[in-house]
């Protein structure tokens, strides 16, 4: 029982000496929080994937970029998407759990976001590194948001699928799935389901191999205890939307196809997947690669054949054992200009 | 062993039959140069189980590619005269061969085979690219001879293919996430134009063990999938 309260309870990190802490409104009324390592260098921000939040990147003193950018001379921002994290009042104090669907990280948390760092850095532009969804929804941004991709200055997506044909059949088993109990929840209890996890002593489940393939015990729990945020019922209804015959990402209403866009990104971008993720296997996500507008691009493989110490999975590429010797420094220059 | 991998045809290519009594429709299974026969045993087993006439057609080129492709496709014609028309399994780069020599069966089943070059990020660093690569990253199999020029096309090819012809039968790709001669960024969307194709990734989402290059020829599920494809009119 006590697991159990203490999974619906939760207690979030404390928060870090010298790190100042903003909250912002969007233009449609969502809060968001953000977390600044103010330094004199370039400014980049870090945006996290599908029920995930800030601590993605930073899940303890030693794994986490946030730290090594900042200690590199970055001007380091972390976002908390809507209902992500610390996100999780509206702009008018009411608790944000549903009601939104992915386009509006893209169309609103982003605008809100970048326009927030170029005002308090005082630049024109800022680097971007998105993890998973983190990475789509700057797609979105891009492809939606009048001269957004200016703003950028870099980008990095790490481990972002962008290619959704071919459904394999547990994919679409929860691309359905999410179709259709998308409309009936208001959002999924990912964060509750995942605390008890950790509080169980990290209890091997089927979902661990989804999730990494070179992540230590101590992380493992801690990964369940802090990076786990809900889902909204508008993500599960955007993302089942693909399910099917493998269908494009496009917009909710299905009148843009973000994939699409991507020829529009011309921001130098820097394309990282893990040999060993099952959540965007490296063919869901070589196509940012190819597709992309830039000139300046770079595609990295994480995986032994590539020269890595192991082959990454999907948050190995944020949070494993060998991402701080492999996957920071070559972030930092990536995003370092 | 030896017993059971008895010759049926003379050299340069040999067919292997690994069947006690034939049952469904001929199926060859194309041995890869540089691997030997017995590394199929264990899958034309598995695949006679599930009610397949198997046999196996090894390549002994004393040369380099054109060489094994012309063997090969002499070999499949000479098979087809003898067995009727053909339903084919190529694994890795044999698979890639039988695309090469353009020859066309009624089914064809194309496990692990690259279909395009890998992007120069999945190589190993340095002037060689890594190749070839180390068993610890294909798995463990029983190598066998290969010619030198053959050996050097093969690393060659992973930066580099030559042009095939899209195969207009039925065609099953698969593919598995940890298989870095033929990862699915090579498999899945260069065979996606294909006009009858079928796609399966081999031990997706941790549901079973995932498995090396070398390692799917012992796959049991993989041989199911193989068998129902094969098996179909």
């Amino acid at each position: 029982m006590i697991p159990l309260l203490w999974a619906c309870v939760g207690e979030a990190p404390p928060p870090e000496q010298g790190v100042e802490r903003y909250e912002i409104a969007t233009a449609d009324g969502a809060g968001l929080v953000l977390h600044r390592h103010q330094n004199p260098g370039p400014s980049v921000l870090l945006v996290h994937g599908l029920s995930s939040n800030h601590w993605t990147w930073e899940i303890d003193e030693v794994r986490n970029l946030g730290h090594y950018l900042s200690n590199a001379g970055l001007d380091t921002w972390l976002l908390d998407l809507r209902g992500h994290g610390e996100s999780r009042r509206a702009a008018d104090g009411k608790p944000q759990r549903s009601g939104w669907v992915v386009d509006d990280y893209g169309r609103y948390d982003l605008p809100a976001a970048v326009d927030l760092v170029l005002a308090e850095s005082g630049r024109d532009q800022v680097g971007y590194v998105g993890h998973s969804m983190g990475g789509m929804v700057a797609a979105i941004y891009a492809g939606t948001v009048a001269g957004g991709d200016e703003k950028l200055s870099s980008l990095v997506v790490v481990g972002s699928p962008i290619d959704f044909t071919d459904p394999d059949p547990l994919l679409d088993l929860g691309l359905h799935a999410a179709q259709f109990y998308g409309p009936f929840v208001g959002s999924l209890p990912t964060q509750a389901g995942a605390r008890l996890q950790a509080s169980l002593g990290g209890t091997p489940i089927p979902v661990d191999a989804l999730l990494y393939n070179d992540l230590s015990e101590p992380y493992v729990e801690l990964m369940y205890e802090r990076v786990v945020s809900p889902i909204s019922g508008g993500e599960l209804r955007q993302f089942g939307a693909l399910a099917g015959e493998g269908g494009p990402f496009v917009s909710r209403n299905g009148d843009y196809d973000y994939r699409a866009s991507l020829a529009r990104i011309r921001s130098p971008t820097l394309v990282v997947a893990g040999r060993a993720d099952n959540v965007a296997p490296v063919d869901r996500v070589v196509p940012w690669f190819h597709e992309v507008g830039a000139d300046e691009k770079r595609l990295i493989v994480a995986g032994r054949a590539a020269g890595f110490a192991a082959d990454y999975g999907h948050m190995d590429l944020c949070f494993g054992d060998h991402v701080v010797d492999e996957i920071y420094p070559l972030i930092r220059d990536w995003v370092d200009r | 062993m030896t017993a059971l991998l008895s010759i049926a045809l003379a050299a340069p290519w040999t067919m292997t039959d690994v069947d006690v009594e034939h049952g469904g429709d001929p199926v060859v299974l194309v041995v890869t140069p540089g691997v030997e026969p017995e590394a199929f045993t264990g899958w034309s087993l598995a695949l006679r189980r599930r009610g397949l006439d198997v046999h196996l057609a090894t390549l002994e080129p004393t040369t380099g590619p054109e060489e094994a492709i012309h063997e090969l496709h002499a070999a499949l014609d000479e098979l087809e005269a003898s067995l009727g028309p053909l339903k084919l399994a190529g694994h890795g780069y044999g698979g890639l061969l039988v695309l090469l020599s353009g020859y066309a069966p009624e089914r064809l089943a194309l496990i692990a085979v690259p279909l395009a070059a890998q992007p120069v990020a999945v190589l190993a660093k340095g002037g060689d690219h890594g190749l070839p690569w180390p068993d610890e990253l294909v798995g463990d199999y029983p190598a066998g001879p290969i010619h030198p020029d053959l050996s050097a096309a093969f690393a060659a090819w992973a930066a580099e293919l030559p042009g095939y012809r899209v195969p207009d039968c039925p065609v099953l790709v698969a593919s598995g996430n940890r298989d870095v001669v033929a990862p699915p960024e090579v498999v899945r969307p260069p065979s996606q134009g294909w006009p009858d194709r079928s796609w399966d990734r081999l031990g997706f989402l941790a549901l079973e063990p995932e498995r090396l290059h070398m390692e799917v020829l012992a796959h049991e599920g993989l041989a199911t999938t193989v068998a129902r494809f094969l098996d179909a009119p």
